[in-house]
């Protein structure tokens, strides 16, 4: 497997992924994402899954630790531990070339939960179909699909002010 | 290549993520503002990340062997303290039937006794003023 070819092609995708689940660390994770990708590229099965769904479950996986990682910090606010982040790194997504559209769709995806979060960005920026998504996700592929419904309703609604759905 | 280069891919996402033709259109705008945004215009993420990558160095589990040990010490105080405070809590070295309801002077003879020591002499004459001023 070629890693640069890798990087070239999935860099933009899992780092807009994990902008969208861990904000201003997304840097810190895909470099995670990506060490652990060229550390277990041997291990990659292509009769699992294909690389798309190989890269992006290493992304969820250290989205997910990174965030349960977080609420320990947040939990444990201790004075000795502020110097582990450089002052020189700004929070990535304040780089959007549009700081408005940044701010409303960082404030949409603040009315989702976190699964639904995290299925609609996977949805969004791996371009897995929802079965991929369920076998990475470990959900059933209806309750991907119920998911992915009920997030879009909410998004729509905090992004075009409308468009709930009358069943 | 960009996400929002794509154009049929977010037709095909908005295809998957609707399930009526009205709400497609409003689907489709929604996916097209997530797919447009940029997160790295200028690249310097991409740059960053690859060096972190290349140069092998993993901060992160430095950082979490900090927070980790970080815990560990606050749990550590946490039962020193809880065990400590158990300590001071302990019952002070007295019969434990002095405690018990019937064995507590309450209002009797016996109560001042307990109180002060002095004899219950409640009958002495001095103590009862007569009519003629106690004499």
């Amino acid at each position: 497997m070629d890693f640069d070819a890798l990087y070239a092609e999935y860099f933009d995708r899992i780092h807009a992924y994990l902008c969208c689940r861990v904000g201003e660390d997304a840097q810190d994770v895909a470099a995670q994402v990506f060490r652990k990708a060229l550390a277990k590229a041997e291990q990659y099965d292509s009769a699992r899954g294909n690389v798309s769904q190989w890269l992006f479950g290493i992304a969820r996986n250290e989205a997910n630790y990174h965030l349960r990682i977080s609420l320990l910090r947040r939990m444990i606010p201790l004075d000795l531990l502020h110097d582990s982040i450089p002052s020189r790194e700004k929070p990535v997504c304040d780089t959007l070339a549009d700081e408005q559209e940044k701010k409303e769709l960082l404030a949409a995806l603040e009315t989702l939960s976190s699964r639904e979060r995290d299925i609609v960005t996977l949805k969004f920026y791996s371009m897995l179909n929802n079965r991929e998504i369920a076998e990475i996700s470990g959900l059933s592929e209806s309750n991907v699909g119920t998911i992915l419904h009920r997030a879009m309703g909410r998004l729509r609604q905090a992004l075009t002010g409308g468009g709930h759905e009358t069943a | 290549m960009k996400p929002h280069e794509d154009t049929e891919k977010l037709k095909k996402l908005a295809d998957e993520t609707s399930s009526s033709p009205d709400l497609r259109g409003k689907n489709e705008q929604v996916i097209a503002r997530f797919l447009k945004a940029d997160f790295d215009p200028r690249g310097e993420a991409r740059a960053r990340v690859l060096s972190a990558v290349k140069t092998g160095g993993n901060r992160r589990t430095a950082r979490t062997g900090r927070w980790l040990a970080a815990a560990c010490a606050s749990c550590l105080l946490l039962a020193l303290g809880v065990w400590h405070h158990g300590r001071d809590g302990a019952m002070p070295p007295v019969p434990p039937d002095c405690y018990s309801y019937y064995n507590f002077p309450s209002t009797g003879d016996d109560a001042i006794q307990f109180a002060d020591d002095t004899p219950p002499d409640w009958l002495a004459d001095y103590q009862f003023p007569s009519a003629t001023g106690g004499k």
